[in-house]
């Protein structure tokens, strides 16, 4: 049984259609990662996922349970790309408030409550209220209340990007090691996060999903790939001999670095790493480096989203 | 009602936490002390300020003092519990605390109730510490002050009072904006109580709980309204049900 399964969900507001008939399976134990630009339908689907907002049309099961059932609520746990507490209630009350919501018993609730303070490294602001936390502190705070319940599967909408490198990084270590007890949905639009934690990524825009595939799928079937050449000298001339090779998809001239770098796309590699040491050499040009280089998840969402990030 | 215990109990904490308890029973008690007091001096400050309108008025009574503080509370009373309510739910679902505490095992039912009892425990705590000095107040300046007319009146002032919270939150829930919220809540109660002037039927709306809370007072033989005490019930559980059901309904 997948942990989150949807059938064509779709969400229109209006004229706009924020999530148009989206088709996704999760297995349990992975981390997903839901990749797209601003305004893409990220947050409508996670919000369509936990009841808050009702679908247009379609449907949706998360562990089993359809979407909307009471049930659901026990076993999932939502972090909101922004998370709002009461000003007015400390960091540790508010876990222990979402504990009561559980039903979990006081000693239970305390502990716990210490527990995960301590894990999102808040242990020391615990008694402060939430009223005079920073922004960080709270998406800190909003990851904890979203543990409280041990989740089977967990909806994380943004869950770093308000975060400092170092956040950044406590967290998605931490997102790594939730993975043998829960089933992460991770929304983000920074795609080096995606390729740090997520096995699975599904790449939407406008509301569609483009794909889904694992990252490594995804970096061997989408982006071509692509050979650096670092020369002495201006690459005009070898780039006028490249383009009009029937492998080469795109030759182009790199700006911002000190040596001019040329960046080869082709769409055949074996017979490219044959071909283009030739012209090179034929071009007569200094060569300093030349380089097969692993496509960027960036060249693949890029590509795939027509630059609209 | 899943998760009310829990709600209550946050709830109950907000209203000691943010000052609420405080704004409200400060409110009542000022009431409750100032009425029979302006009450009892009234003929004669207009007197010292050279009106002679003093001498027409008739002579200031206990009775009179209790029925001005009801008169005054069921429009400032509702005023400020309209306050209190307007934004209960509308700003939760604006500021999205509303958000995170729907998506763990909170009923939307039940996240409405205990507003709605709780802003109920600070309008009750208010309305006995305003009634209790109205009529200490009043003992002194008159040195009488019915108890049991004076009990009933309030108790049915309390009722009123909870009808307009619930409506209140009802409108909460309807809308994101809370002036929208607090100004329509306002309105309706303004409207139930004109309609209770209404042949017939009017002896039914809430409106009636408030004149026969003022026959009660001062003891004279009039028909319960008990028509009207089991109206504003049905209304009461109503506009919780209706948000409730809306609030399930909304984009949270």
């Amino acid at each position: 049984m997948p942990a989150i399964r949807c059938e064509n969900l779709t969400k229109q507001y209006g004229p706009v259609v924020a999530l148009d008939h989206l088709s996704l399976e999760v297995p349990t134990h992975s981390v997903f990662g839901f990749l797209g630009p601003n305004g893409a339908g990220k947050t409508t689907a996670v919000r369509l996922f936990m009841g808050l907002a009702q679908p247009s049309s379609g449907q949706a099961w998360i562990d089993g349970v359809a979407v909307g059932m009471p049930k659901l609520k026990e076993r999932a746990g939502y972090l909101p790309d922004v998370p709002a507490f009461y000003g007015w209630m400390t960091g540790r009350e508010y876990l222990l408030f979402t504990a009561d919501l559980f039903r979990l018993s006081s000693t239970v609730a305390r502990e716990r409550a210490d527990e995960l303070l301590a894990l999102v490294g808040l242990a020391g602001a615990a008694k402060r209220k939430v009223g005079g936390y920073s922004r960080g502190m709270r998406q800190r705070l909003g990851i904890a209340q979203a543990l409280v319940n041990r989740p089977r599967v967990l909806f994380l909408d943004e869950p770093v990007s308000a975060l400092d490198p170092i956040g950044r990084r406590d967290v998605l270590e931490l997102i790594l090691r939730l993975k043998d007890e829960t089933t992460v949905f991770m929304s983000t639009h920074i795609l080096s996060d995606v390729e740090r934690v997520c096995d699975t990524v599904g790449i939407i825009n406008k509301g569609k999903l483009v794909t889904v595939s694992s990252v490594i799928q995804l970096q061997a079937r989408y982006a071509p790939s692509v050979f650096e050449i670092e020369l002495e000298d201006d690459p005009a001339r070898l780039i006028s001999a490249i383009e009009p090779q029937p492998w080469v998809i795109r030759a182009e001239k790199v700006a911002d670095t000190q040596m001019p770098v040329l960046r080869v796309q082709v769409k055949d590699v074996s017979t490219a790493k044959k071909a283009l040491p030739q012209i090179i050499a034929t071009s007569g040009a200094a060569l300093l480096r030349y380089e097969l280089v692993m496509p960027s998840l960036e060249d693949i969402f890029l590509e795939l989203v027509g630059g609209a990030a | 009602m899943k998760g009310l215990a829990a709600l209550l109990k946050k709830e109950l904490k907000e209203q000691v936490r943010t000052n609420r308890i405080i704004i409200v029973a400060g409110v009542f008690l000022f009431f409750g002390l100032a009425t029979p007091l302006m009450y009892r001096y009234l003929p004669e400050l207009l007197a010292l300020a050279g009106d002679d309108m003093g001498s027409i008025l008739p002579p200031p009574t206990a009775m009179g003092a209790m029925a001005e503080y009801a008169s005054t509370m069921v429009q400032f009373g509702v005023l400020v519990i309209v306050l209190v309510a307007m934004g209960a739910i509308s700003r939760e679902r604006e500021s999205g605390t509303a958000a995170l505490v729907l998506s763990k095992p909170a009923g939307y039912t039940a996240f409405v109730v205990a507003k709605f009892k709780a802003i109920g425990a600070t309008t009750l705590i208010g309305t006995i510490l305003g009634g209790l000095a109205c009529w200490g107040y009043t003992y002194i300046l008159f040195e009488e002050a019915p108890v049991w007319g004076f009990f009933c009146q309030n108790a049915l002032l309390l009722l009123y009072l909870l009808l307009t919270i619930a409506m209140t939150l009802l409108f909460s829930s309807l809308f994101r904006r809370q002036l929208t919220a607090g100004a329509l809540g306002l309105v309706s109660i303004i409207v139930l109580s004109i309609a209770s002037g209404l042949p017939w039927f009017g002896k039914y709306l809430p409106g009636e709980l408030v004149s026969w809370g003022n026959y009660l007072l001062v003891d004279e033989p009039t028909s319960a309204a008990w028509g009207a005490v089991a109206v504003t019930l049905v209304f009461i559980i109503l506009s919780l049900y209706l948000a409730g059901t809306i609030l399930q309904k909304k984009e949270i």
